[in-house]
Order: C-alpha cells, then structure tokens, then sequence
C-alpha cells in the first residue's frame, strides 16, 4: 500500500495507528493525516493516489459518518476502501457507516492482530 | 431505565480496567478513588446524550497526566512532549474510556452518542450526581475516572422534541 489516510480528530490516535500498522507489518510508503472529515476530503481531493482510509467516527466539523457519504459521492467501495476506526464497537454510528459504504471497521482499542485481520481484505 | 444505575459505577471500572489493560499496562490501581482537585488538576470529558444524560470525567494530577500520556503516545520519560501533545492524550484516554463505557452500559439501554473531547482548567460544575468513580495510581500520580448523570435525565428523544 503506498499512500494511506487516518482521519482522526485524536493527534495521539494517529500515532497510535501509524506505530500499530508497522507492529501488525503493514508496510505503507505514505501516510497522510487529517483531523475531520472536511481536512479528509480535501487530502482525498489533492492526493488521488490513496489507496487506503482508515476514518474516525467521532470528529469535530465532519464527523466519520458524513465524510462516508460525501466520499460515496466521487469513490466506489471498490476504488476506496474505507476502514473504520471507532470506539463505538456494533453501536448505531458504525451500522450506519457500513450502510453508507464504509468496507470495514475495527474497535479501539485494537491490536496489531485485528487491524491486520481488518485491512487483510485490502492490502497487497 | 428500570435496572439498577448501581450498574454504572461496575461498568465504569470494567471499562476502566479494559482500556488500561490495553493500553496503560503499567499503571496501578489505587486502592480508593482519592479526590484529585488542585490547581494543577488536569481535566477532560465527555458527554454523553440518549435516554440518559451525563458525562465521563477524567480528572488527574500532573504526575499522573504525564504518565498517562507517555504510556498512549509511547514516549519515553525524557522525550519531549508539548502540552498539547499532553492535551490531546488525555483527551484520547477519556475518549477510550467513554467508549468502552458506552459499549457496556449505554448501548444496552438505547441509542447513545458520545461528545468529542472537553478540556477545564478549572472543575465543572457539579450539576448532576456522581455514579461511579475509578480511581487510578499511574507512575505514583493520582488520577480519578467519574460517570455522572445530569440532574434531570433527557427522557427517552422523540421525533421534533
Ligand atoms: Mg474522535
């Protein structure tokens, strides 16, 4: 995977998954960062080689929900993959994202095994 | 709502438990959960918003604050680490402990959802009831872990209420 998006209003969050995909031998060249769903969209406007998003769902601004839905707009679920990263595990929020199009999601706080099994699908 | 809120202080301390078995495996487990109110208290929160009403706390001294911090973004006790790094950590944590609190005690009992992260500096007012308190040791700092439930519970949310 050569270019990858966390959205994450967490700054400490963002760390946390970065170090976890090099745990789970997730190899990624890229890693590009965002703080909503608005700053998500605009990295996915200017960097349209990601391959990869792993979204929050609770964020300021755009929450992961609403940047779901507008990515839906422009990116099939098959160009896009798209990983949620909640803590709200089978909670509404996270039904919603999958109805919506999100390809996956994964609880915080996870380990190197469930964000290896969750990205497996779509990682090379 | 007609089982126990007793409940609530139990789910606390498992989500507590849960979230630094994970992620904080060093830090221990004060024997009370002492009162931690000073001015150099650190303080984050959460709100939460369904058929109940009410926030996760987190209060913690400076040593404990740091350690915490250190531990989540993997820091070693002499990196150096901005306050907004800090800030944000302790954000985090509330937000790992507010989820897995949701997870256990709010899901069950409705449709809940959870505020992003509030710091004070100085305490909130106390306007609902304490139902729980945790209290954490972490590297010889005090940090204290409250639920409490706003004085008049949101009832149950109807269409155009
Ligand atoms: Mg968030």
């Amino acid at each position: 995977m050569n270019k990858v998006l966390i959205v994450d209003d967490s700054s400490t969050m963002r760390k946390i998954i970065q170090r976890v995909l090099r745990q789970a031998d997730i190899a990624v060249d890229n890693v590009i960062e965002a703080a909503n769903g608005v700053e998500g969209l605009a990295a996915l406007e200017s960097n349209p080689d990601i391959g990869l998003v792993l979204s929050d769902v609770n964020m300021p601004e755009m929450n992961g929900i609403d940047f779901v839905r507008n990515l839906r707009t422009t990116r099939t679920k098959e160009a896009l993959p798209v990983i949620m990263v909640t803590t709200e595990g089978g909670g509404e929020m996270v039904n919603t994202a999958m109805e919506l199009g999100a390809n996956g999601y994964v609880c915080k706080p996870f380990t190197p095994e469930s964000i290896r099994s969750a990205l497996e699908p779509f990682v090379s | 709502m007609e089982d126990s809120l007793e409940d609530l202080s139990m789910q606390l301390s498992a989500a507590v438990d849960e979230i630094t078995a994970s992620m904080l495996p060093d830090a221990q487990f004060g024997g009370a959960a002492a009162a931690v109110d000073n001015p150099d208290t650190h303080r984050a929160r959460i709100r939460f918003r369904g058929p109940l009403a009410g926030e996760v706390r987190l209060r913690c001294d400076p040593l404990a604050a740091d350690s915490i911090a250190r531990s989540l973004l993997m820091m070693g006790p002499s990196d150096p680490m901005s306050a907004e790094e800090l800030r944000d950590a302790l954000g985090e944590f509330t937000n790992l402990v507010s989820g897995a609190f949701k997870t256990r005690a709010l899901d069950p009992r409705g449709t809940y959802t959870l505020s992003v992260p509030e710091w004070s500096p100085a305490e909130q007012p106390a306007s609902g009831a304490l139902q729980g308190a945790v209290g954490l040791a972490p590297a010889g700092g005090l940090a204290r872990i409250e639920v409490w439930l706003d004085s008049a519970p949101a009832r149950q949310e109807s269409p155009g209420a």
